[in-house]
């Protein structure tokens, strides 16, 4: 009898992300796919409109991380109309999105993908969440928790004119710069932000690597991948979220090619298939091989994993410390296992704690040099960023007036798009097997397989209970619901 | 403007006539007829959420 | 008093809705003393056959946001329309398109090919394109359909309220949330916000009566921080747009760009922000003002940001 299980975690009523996993004859798992059942079309829409209006334009792909796109788009600009901005343009931009990485790194751990984690998967279900983790946390830690938030959103609000789809990004430059009083606030947000993202460590190191069982679950087979991995660092091969190359490492950890913005297209392509509306990018070099890892496949992941993976270390000294212990801890570089990204997220949250306090105490951060006119004609621009869920990448052609002919963007969690489908699988794979109860276990190993990718098409970046509802159906081949399995309902 | 949302220029016409033009009006709007006739409707409504889509 | 049933609902939106209900922050706490929400697929689960299972006008109050773009999202807001006593069209997608509505200026066809076939890091020699329903070895795969036409939330069915914004500001939304905990709702049709007239009755800048001679893009000027952007010759949609956001835009020297939907009696946005801007250009020469228009290239990506869908014309003709 062929059975097969639709699971819709992400909710949205059938929409914007289900699952399907069919079983076999024998009742072991056969294959799964991830759908996503909505496209809005921002490729084609673009055309005819203004290079200048791109950055509060293709923001509208994604409010949870507009500052992401913002940000990628107006490098494009950069490079679109030849005008490089002044440094403390470049610092303000980068001020800005180190703000933006401490709420949405601080708002995963703690809100979304953190709490199945921290509580443990066998934790009671009414407890996996929020005030579960503040419970064990310390009401202290919860309310740094909204505190951080709040306060880097005020950032976010201060430069960039709102709070959700800010307005601020030109071509070479911004349109708002800091004051001197401004500019205080901001350092005394870092100094909290560094002390909150120290404490984040330590909570992680007490609740997750002192207890072995957590340990050995993170080294688990059924989360583990051999990957390409792919992240953005500067000269030295230090992470980066705003600017520099994008390096990809092998699954033995070796650097496979280092591309600037503008030779993206010869190192990644997508893939089309009919059952989605999502397309899955490779490595063209390696080319599409399916849903399969290894070196041999062109599949590469694009997390906080991958980009310590990608690195050679980070660029603020209490980040290297962690990411240090982190590899030491974890066996040496690179790091496969998939739940090691909720690790890798608290090292960068410290970064750009630390990177937020270091631009806030440049001297040249209050500058009101925040502009370079454009004067050449505008052709064509590609701008690369590090999105909280992956690399970035915005790629506009231009007449010579700047009116878009062809946009092309590759959206940070896409790239995760292949991936995400296999830890499914083989977490689905891990647990459903032939003559075994299907249990509520199988729910929490799922949602724990795609949890660490926080992916933006699901609700792992707004589900607030801190896991996501689930029902799962089972049906025979004849389509009667053999079983029905629910969590937070 | 109303390029851009594929309206051709034949569509919109902008005339000025005086009260004793009575003539002259009536061609006008006889032209302007005719002209949208061979053009045809506009067909705006394509894919208004019907199930066709 | 019986506690508020209260369902949240998106369709094609971004998530920025989501985030604008979230800032409300520590009054979430207030707003669940009043109301029980039965219904809000970010963080509840409630599936289709639930929420068709309830009796019809069974949940008090029902926030949709995201315009209406597959056949999915249409069938939800019909239900949820039966099922609400008030259904209220929360931000700029669900009230006139929003952003995703420049699609209008294109088709289904035109899209896929785009998306599927034309980017340049696209890779397909097959030319595979989503399809609804697709049979790979294990099964059949459905996914919902896509339409040509992004329609707003009153195009497909009658609401009762608008909150404006994209997204809302954090002001607009708890204003219209204090309304509905206290029980005083506004007349039927009303479109709530801090401020019925115009962006411009917000905006501190100083506005003179100064004409233009040349329209700016926003990149080619630096813009005296005192003085109305649209008299330094930016297409600020101050004039066209309702007030109640605090004009937070100006304030970080960019123009308005219309979020918050027409102003108070205006039928189409578009067309009024063009006459705004008719009225200060400084000719009367006809070459003169052409030559002045002309620094306009996307008249419709300017005028209609956010409200193509609810324009007279509502989408581009394709021939």
């Amino acid at each position: 009898m062929t059975k097969r299980v639709t699971i819709d975690p992400i909710t949205r009523l059938e929409g914007h992300g289900k699952i399907e996993i069919f079983l076999n004859d024998a009742g072991g798992v056969d294959n799964a796919y991830l759908q996503i059942p909505e496209l809005r079309g921002f490729e084609k829409f673009a055309e005819g409109r203004l290079a200048e209006d791109m950055p509060q334009i293709t923001q509208r792909i994604c409010g949870v991380c507009p500052e992401a796109h913002h940000m990628a788009a107006t490098k494009a600009l950069d490079d679109l109309f030849h005008a490089e901005p002044p440094s403390a343009a470049r610092k303000l931009r980068e001020l800005f999105y180190s703000a933006f990485y401490v709420t949405d790194h601080t708002t995963h751990f703690y809100i979304l993908g953190g709490p199945d984690f921290v509580m443990g998967p066998d934790a009671p279900v009414a407890e996996r969440n929020i005030l579960g983790v503040i419970a064990k946390v310390g009401l202290e830690l919860g309310k740094a928790v909204i505190n951080t938030r709040m306060k880097n959103h005020r950032i976010i609000q201060m430069l960039g004119g709102r709070a959700v789809h800010p307005v601020f990004g030109l071509p070479g430059g911004i349109s708002k710069g800091l004051n001197e009083e401004e500019r205080k606030e901001v350092e005394q947000t870092a100094k909290d932000a560094v002390e909150f993202a120290k404490l984040s460590l330590k909570v992680f190191d007490d609740i997750v690597l002192k207890n072995k069982a957590y340990v050995d679950m993170i080294l688990s087979d059924a989360y583990t991948h051999r990957t390409y991995y792919m992240g953005m660092v500067d000269d030295k091969n230090k992470v980066n979220f705003y600017d520099g190359k994008v390096r990809v490492v092998d699954p033995d950890g070796k650097e496979f090619v280092k591309y600037s913005p503008r030779e993206y297209l010869e190192h990644v392509a997508e893939h089309v298939e009919p059952w989605t509306y999502i397309k899955f990018p490779y490595l063209k070099k390696i080319g599409w091989k399916g849903f399969v890892d290894g070196k041999d496949s062109g599949l590469f992941r694009s997390t906080p994993l991958s980009r310590l993976n990608a690195a050679d270390g980070m660029a603020t000294p209490l980040a290297q410390e962690a990411y240090e212990k982190f590899y030491s801890t974890l066996g040496g570089k690179p790091v496969h296992q998939t739940l090691a990204t909720h690790w890798a997220r608290l090292v960068e949250l410290l970064y750009a704690a630390e990177r937020l306090l270091e631009l806030s105490q440049d001297p040249e951060i209050t500058s009101p040099d925040i502009r370079t006119i454009p004067t050449a004609k505008p052709d064509e621009g590609i701008g690369i960023v590090e999105a909280p869920r992956g690399t970035l990448t915005h790629h506009y052609i231009t007449d010579e007036r700047g009116v878009i002919k062809k946009a092309n963007l590759i959206v940070a969690t896409v790239n995760n798009a292949a991936p995400i489908n296999m830890s499914i699988k083989k977490a689905a794979m891990e647990m459903i097997k032939p003559g075994k109860e299907i249990t509520e276990g199988l729910l929490n190993r799922i949602e724990m397989a795609w949890r660490p990718y926080d992916p933006c098409f699901g609700c792992a970046t707004h589900t607030l209970p801190g896991q996501a509802p689930m029902e799962v159906i089972i049906r025979d081949s004849k389509g009667e619901v053999v079983k029905r399995l629910t969590q937070n309902l | 403007m109303l390029n851009q949302f594929g309206i051709e220029d034949k569509r919109v016409r902008l005339d000025w006539v005086s009260a004793s033009e009575g003539d002259r009006f009536a061609a006008i709007v006889n032209e302007m007829t005719e002209q949208l006739r061979e053009l045809g409707p506009l067909g705006l409504s394509r894919g208004n959420g019907g199930a066709h889509g | 008093m019986a506690k508020l049933k209260l369902a949240l609902y998106w369709a094609a939106s971004c998530g920025g809705c989501e985030i604008a209900q979230l800032q409300i922050g520590e009054k979430l706490l207030k707003l669940a003393e009043v109301a029980d929400i039965v219904f809000w697929p970010v963080a509840i689960d409630v599936k289709y056959k639930d929420v068709e299972a309830m009796p019809d006008k069974s949940i008090d109050v029902c926030l949709f946001n995201g315009g209406i773009r597959t056949s999915e999202q249409e069938h939800l807001a019909k239900l949820l329309r039966e099922k609400s006593k008030v259904l209220i069209a929360y931000g700029a997608c669900a009230y006139v398109g929003g952003i995703p509505g420049l699609a209008n200026l294109f088709d289904k066809q035109s899209i896929f090919e785009r998306v599927y076939l034309e980017t340049q890091s696209t890779d397909n020699p097959n030319k595979v394109t989503p399809q609804t329903k697709h049979q790979v070895t294990e099964g059949e795969l459905t996914i919902p359909e896509l339409y040509d036409t992004v329609k707003s939330l009153p195009q497909t069915v009658p609401v009762e309220y608008i909150i404006p914004g994209c997204p809302p500001e954090e002001k607009t939304t708890w204003m219209a949330l204090e309304a509905l905990i206290e029980g005083k709702l506004p007349p039927v049709g009303a479109v709530i916000s801090h401020n019925a007239k115009a962006v411009c009755d917000d905006c501190q800048r100083k506005r003179d009566v100064k004409k233009v001679k040349k329209f700016y893009r926003t990149y080619e000027i630096t813009t005296d921080p005192q003085i109305c952007l649209l008299e330094q010759g930016l297409l600020c949609a101050g004039l066209a747009t309702r007030g109640g956001c605090g004009a937070p835009c100006p304030q970080a020297n960019m123009p308005c760009t219309g979020c918050y939907g027409p102003a108070q009696g205006v039928t189409d946005q578009g067309a009024h922000f063009l006459s705004a801007v008719a009225s200060v250009i400084d000719s009367s020469d006809k070459n003169e003002i052409q030559k002045i228009v002309d620094d306009i290239p996307d008249p419709v990506g300017t005028f209609y940001r956010y409200s193509l869908p609810d324009s007279l014309l509502r989408r581009a003709r394709i021939k």
